[in-house]
């Protein structure tokens, strides 16, 4: 059956047993969740697939491009900071943010609403943006990506009437659940999946790896890249919507290097070139955190006391990418996908025609 | 300093022509001119009745022209057959997973399919380098110093293997070669083209380069009275 033209049925269908695969690991992990019993671990596991739709965004476009985007949280604070104009009710709207403009003020969207004005949002901007920086080579664009978040942490920090600045935005409805989060992670990974298995994914990726020898197959180098930026622009876009209708309250300091350096470092430890890399990465991650955050915030254990150690948590995370980095320079993954044993006992099954 | 100067050069479909001269002389200047690599400060490209001379790589490529680099350029985080669905994807009317197993075999690189690009040896490397090349379906193949680094059995499997690229009527591109193993230039070639110091100092059939005078001094540095002398 022929999909679309210029496609590998072969890639597409790698693509689609990796999603079933990594979809249905993320679903039996995600529904021991609720048997037991805990709030906490809930709203973290939310977070986590929250947050894992995000570092797959970036993904999307930094493992296929060979590209480093220090940028992309930009991106994030776009669908953030519009779903809760969207979102918060008018009342409080009008106390909040007296300034918006009033077909803001009134307006309140639901949850799909707000995620799909958020990513096109992002789209909107990352094309503005991206027309002019996928024109530059691949080491100038990085670094224009640096100034991208520097000039979007300055704007959020500044444009008050829209984002309250240094106060801060609350009363965002809580409008995600950890099926919600499940599903838009799920949706992200197969959409992510797909752009690697496509034409333009293939071709982003030889970019990456010699762009004179991409250019000489044919490679437009800068609309593919420009796919590529689009592409993870509003997947972070959506995802920013999503947390922000999860954590309810958030500032500027949510959009900078902290969560920059987090979420750079779940993709690099995980593997740039793998989606599944991405997820466990920010896994892993997430794990590290939770584990390292009572020793950070001080404890005892017996009759030994541990004195705060504040910072321990990203000590530990900056050591793990150095290490990962020395021993492991591709990641975990690599640019290895999950699939299951059972998919390829399936396709041995079907060419001896057992099945 | 000139690179090149008053080199004109003809392609013809279906033809070998051999690109040859001294280390220096411009051989891969030239290919990189018509290839979009470098944008010459004069002078023109032509791709059938298309001008595209100062054209982008992509679009030049799009017009039928494909090439291989004197260093293997591959794709090293890909394997072979990713490599090879990269050319074949320039052409998004054919049936991609058919048309790279056709290649595949074809470059005898069925075995290496599922290899990583990074661990092949080098004669594979520069068969994959042809068969990415191919992949695009080029009116033009411009194959620069193949034989680099092959012995003598791996020379002669390539000279087979472009004489066949040229017989096959799924290919039918003019091929453009340029190597410093005049042993395979002067039995692949229809003709020869003779660059030295960026200057064309002959263009004639194999059996004429080998006795021209002014080609035998560029590569040996001192004219030789004896008329029989020859390069081999």
């Amino acid at each position: 059956m022929k999909v679309t033209v210029g496609w590998s049925h072969r890639r597409l269908a790698d693509a689609v047993r990796a999603w079933l695969s990594l979809s249905i690991l993320l679903a039996l992990v995600c529904g021991t969740v609720p048997i037991w019993g805990n709030e906490y671990l809930m709203d973290t596991v939310t977070t986590f697939l929250i947050v894992s739709a995000m570092v797959v965004a970036w993904q999307t476009f930094m493992g296929n491009s060979g590209i480093v985007s220090f940028g992309h949280v930009a991106f994030f604070a776009v669908g953030a900071y519009l779903s809760a104009i969207l979102t918060i009710p008018p009342e409080i709207k009008e106390v909040a943010l007296p300034s918006l403009p009033p077909m803001f003020q009134q307006v309140q969207l639901g949850s799909i609403a707000t995620v799909i004005a958020a990513a096109t949002a992002g789209g909107v901007v990352a094309v503005a943006i991206g027309l002019a920086f996928t024109r530059m080579e691949g080491n100038a664009m990085g670094i224009a990506t640096f100034a991208l978040l520097v000039m979007m942490y300055s704007l959020i920090l500044n444009w008050e009437s829209v984002t309250r600045g240094g106060r801060g935005i609350y009363a965002v409805p809580c409008n995600v659940t950890l099926t919600s989060a499940l599903i838009a992670l799920v949706v992200v990974a197969g959409v992510a999946l797909l752009f690697k298995a496509s034409p333009t994914g293939l071709r982003l990726q030889a970019s990456r790896d010699d762009p004179l020898a991409a250019q000489a197959l044919g490679v437009h180098l800068m609309a593919v890249r420009l796919a590529g930026w689009v592409l993870s622009a509003i997947i972070m876009a959506a995802g920013g919507s999503l947390w922000a209708q999860t954590v309810l309250a958030f500032g500027p300091s949510s959009f900078y290097f902290r969560d920059t350096f987090n979420m750079l470092a779940m993709l690099i430890i995980g593997g740039q070139a793998s989606v599944t890399g991405a997820v466990a990465g920010c896994a892993l991650v997430t794990v590290i955190s939770e584990l390292f955050r009572y020793p950070e915030r001080g404890m005892t254990i017996g009759f030994i006391q541990i004195p705060e150690l504040p910072g321990l948590v990203h000590l530990v995370i900056a050591l793990l990418i150095m290490g990962t980095l020395i021993l492991r320079p591709s990641g975990l993954l690599g640019s290895r996908e999950l699939t299951f044993p059972a998919w390829q006992w399936l396709r041995t099954l079907k060419k001896r025609r057992l099945i | 300093m000139q690179a090149l100067s008053g080199v004109t050069l003809e392609l013809s479909e279906s033809t070998i022509l051999g690109l040859i001269g001294p280390n220096g002389s411009g051989k891969t200047t030239l290919v990189n001119i018509i290839t979009g690599v470098l944008r010459p400060d004069a002078g023109q490209v032509f791709v059938g009745d298309i001008d595209a001379t100062g054209w982008r790589p992509d679009h030049i490529c799009r017009l039928g022209v494909g090439r291989t680099f004197q260093i293997a350029r591959l794709f090293g985080s890909l394997t072979v057959r990713e490599n090879v669905e990269v050319g074949v994807m320039a052409r998004p009317e054919v049936d991609v997973d058919d048309r790279v197993m056709h290649l595949l075999d074809r470059f005898s690189l069925t075995q290496w399919a599922s290899t990583w690009v990074s661990d092949l040896p080098y004669g594979v490397e520069r068969r994959l380098g042809i068969a990415l090349a191919l992949g695009i379906q080029p009116r033009f193949l411009l194959l620069d110093e193949p034989a680099a680094g092959l012995n003598e059995e791996e020379s002669d499997q390539l000279l087979s293997m472009i004489r066949g690229i040229r017989e096959d009527p799924e290919f039918r591109c003019g091929i453009l070669i340029i190597d410093h193993d005049l042993r395979l230039i002067f039995r692949l070639c229809d003709s020869v083209h003779v660059l030295s110091e960026g200057k064309t100092i002959a263009e004639a059939t194999p059996q004429e380069i080998r006795r021209n005078q002014a080609v035998i001094e560029s590569y040996l540095g001192k004219r030789y009275e004896d008329e029989d002398a020859e390069l081999r």
